[in-house]
């Protein structure tokens, strides 16, 4: 297994694809795997992240093929991959268990599983420097897909389980860099509760063409991600065509830009992806969005318009 | 300690929410003092008196220990009217209880001390003071309730968050385990159950823009800037029924967010003061809940200091 390294000038680049929703590798699909190419040829990242919604499972004739085919580009890359599950990833024909397994065999891939912790794929990552001493840390968790409490609608959360393996974490990777908390990022599809807060209360970059689809319940990780004190930005997916960012209590809660064409999304609003460039020793990230058009978005604008009060 | 609260022979239990009474020793800062205090002992007395209840629940701030010379004087000055009758009684701590000198496990040492006190210690290494559990039974002796109180705590511990602090956790954790405990015991089934705290969770501003409410919304929810997940871990078990809280004088409205009826108690002492002028928008009073076992729902109003039962306003969300 390849193992994650800062660059020599200290920087460390992570292109983030989100909701490539692949189906049968027809036109639509090859146009996302277009969109990667290009990505990747323009930003050459040192990791390269799915954060869900990889496939759309219900329109899969053969789930597992279809995931083989989407990350076919991340393993025939050479670079070092990762990926969390979405909703759409396990609906009909297909278990996320099974989803696991074909994940976890694929070349050049980094996706781990924590057993006995709620969903599947939940795992974490270190990137080291020089001396190949961990410098930072990346949290990946499964979001899950849908509630199954009989009161609650709509999208499941991060159980409580899995927050609790996310601080044992981060507490382990804290006393390893001598009791100071590792600069950390965390990856998931579903966007926190708290996504819709930053957008109303603070000044955010980026669209926002649809409501925030959150689970309808609160469980408590940005809670556990603000007192732990090491991760600085969240990256999600899940409403396509969101792709603002904000920080609230310290943290920047960042939505990717949508990579896939096989789904919903909106005239004008091109497809593309998130780019996040880390710097050795720095709690802090740049980041932008590399378009279809191979341009690049900065991401000025945003909700400050509004905001004078 | 550890004495068996049961449900009446026709089956109800019944319990009354005090909220904020917020006592303070005679004559501290403000010579109106005595004369609060007493007119918030009547409050008690009265409804006392008309609901005869098997349990009494202190909602938190029972003391405003930062302007008290003596706040575990002032403590036991709130719970006699309870303690004088020898009513089962409990409290749960605000952020008004440890802003004196007292800590607020020596508070809940304090209330250890009474009599008629049915609180516990705490469990060891939980965050946090006055985090315990009453089971209530029915006739035979077996488990037919659970009755959960956690420390909401005073004020964030992070300077980046501010503003009120939130149920941790550990104590979240607490709460699950013991529910599965309980759960287990009784054959797989959870225990109706109630819970108890001082501030609100942020699900209470939620249920009031969301669901139809009933009561008095007349300022904001003053829950904690961070949402540690306690309702989740409520809606996740399925056992509690409903919520209990003080801390927002002026709102005493409940309402039901996937299935958990989250009520405001009624303040006890008073309503609200403008630039020191003390304008109550409704009469001070408490909340009663009655159980009945073998249910899993509850009964809920509010008796007012005159001895009637207030009528409250139905509210629609705007959207």
């Amino acid at each position: 297994m390849p193992s994650l390294r800062f660059r020599e000038d200290g920087t460390f680049t992570i292109v983030q694809f989100t909701d490539l929703h692949w189906k049968n590798g027809d036109e639509k699909d090859l146009q996302t795997r277009s969109l990667m190419e290009l990505v990747l040829k323009e930003e050459a990242p040192d990791l390269i992240v799915f954060t869900g919604d990889l496939i759309y499972s219900e329109n899969c004739e053969d789930p597992k093929q279809s995931l083989r085919e989407v990350v076919r580009t991340a393993e025939e890359s050479g670079i070092p991959w990762a990926a969390v599950f979405g909703n759409h990833d396990s609906e009909v024909t297909i278990t996320r268990s099974e989803l696991l397994d074909a994940l976890l065999t694929s070349k050049n891939g980094l996706s781990g599983h924590t057993p006995n912790v709620s969903g599947y794929g939940n795992y974490a990552l270190t990137i080291g420097d020089n001396d190949g001493k961990a410098a930072a840390a990346l949290y990946f968790l499964d979001s899950g897909d849908y509630s199954d409490l009989p009161n609650v609608d709509g999208y499941a959360w991060i159980k409580r389980d899995q927050i609790e393996w996310y601080e044992a974490e981060s507490q382990r990777l804290e006393k390893m860099n001598g009791g100071t908390p590792l600069p950390s990022l965390a990856f998931f599809h579903i966007p926190l509760r708290e996504y819709a807060d930053v957008w109303e209360r603070k000044p955010c970059f980026g669209h926002k063409h649809e409501n925030v689809c959150s689970s309808q319940i609160n469980s408590g990780f940005f809670e556990a991600m603000v007192k732990r004190g090491d991760v600085v930005g969240t990256f999600v997916g899940h409403d396509h065509i969101n792709d603002y960012w904000g920080e609230l209590f310290g943290i920047r809660l960042c939505y990717g830009r949508a990579s896939g064409y096989n789904t919903y999304g909106k005239e004008g609003f091109n497809h593309g992806a998130r780019v996040i460039r880390l710097t050795k020793g720095e709690r802090q990230f740049e980041s932008w969005l590399r378009l279809d058009d191979g341009s690049i978005d900065r991401q000025t604008g945003g909700n400050q318009e509004r905001k004078g009060d | 300690m550890s004495r068996k609260l049961s449900f009446r022979d026709d089956g109800t239990f019944v319990i009354v929410q005090f909220s904020d009474v917020e006592f303070i020793a005679d004559g501290d800062h403000d010579p109106d003092t005595p004369d609060i205090n007493a007119e918030t002992r009547r409050t008690m007395e009265t409804v006392i008196a008309v609901e005869r209840p098997d349990l009494i629940v202190f909602a938190g701030d029972v003391t405003a220990s930062a302007r008290g010379n003596d706040p575990l004087a002032s403590f036991r000055q709130a719970v006699a009217p309870a303690e004088e009758r020898g009513i089962p009684w409990a409290a749960v701590f605000g952020n008004h209880d440890s802003e004196g000198a007292v800590a607020r496990s020596r508070m809940h040492e304090e209330q250890l001390a009474h009599q008629h006190n049915v609180a516990e210690a705490d469990p060891p290494d939980l965050s946090g003071a006055g985090n315990f559990s009453i089971t209530l039974v029915d006739r035979s002796g077996s488990p037919a309730a659970e009755l959960y109180f956690l420390d909401s705590g005073d004020y964030s511990a992070l300077p980046s968050i501010g503003g009120y602090d939130w149920i941790r956790r550990d104590r979240i954790r607490w709460y699950t385990e013991l529910s599965r405990a309980r759960a287990e015991a009784n054959g797989g089934v959870s225990l109706p159950s109630l819970a108890f705290f001082h501030i609100p969770f942020p699900e209470y501003r939620e249920v009031w823009e969301q669901q139809i409410c009933e009561g008095h919304c007349y300022e904001g929810v003053s829950a904690p800037r961070i949402n540690s997940g306690m309702f989740a871990a409520m809606a996740e078990r399925g056992d509690i029924m409903g919520a209990f809280v003080g801390h927002d004088h002026a709102n005493d409205y409940s309402g039901t967010l996937h299935g958990i009826r989250l009520c405001y108690g009624r303040s006890t002492r008073y309503v609200s003061y403008v630039d020191g002028v003390r304008q109550d928008r409704f009469p001070t009073g408490a909340r009663v809940i009655r159980l009945k076992a073998g249910e899993r729902s509850f009964e809920t109003w509010i008796r007012q200091n005159d001895g009637s039962v207030a009528e409250l306003p139905v509210h629609h969300p705007e959207r």
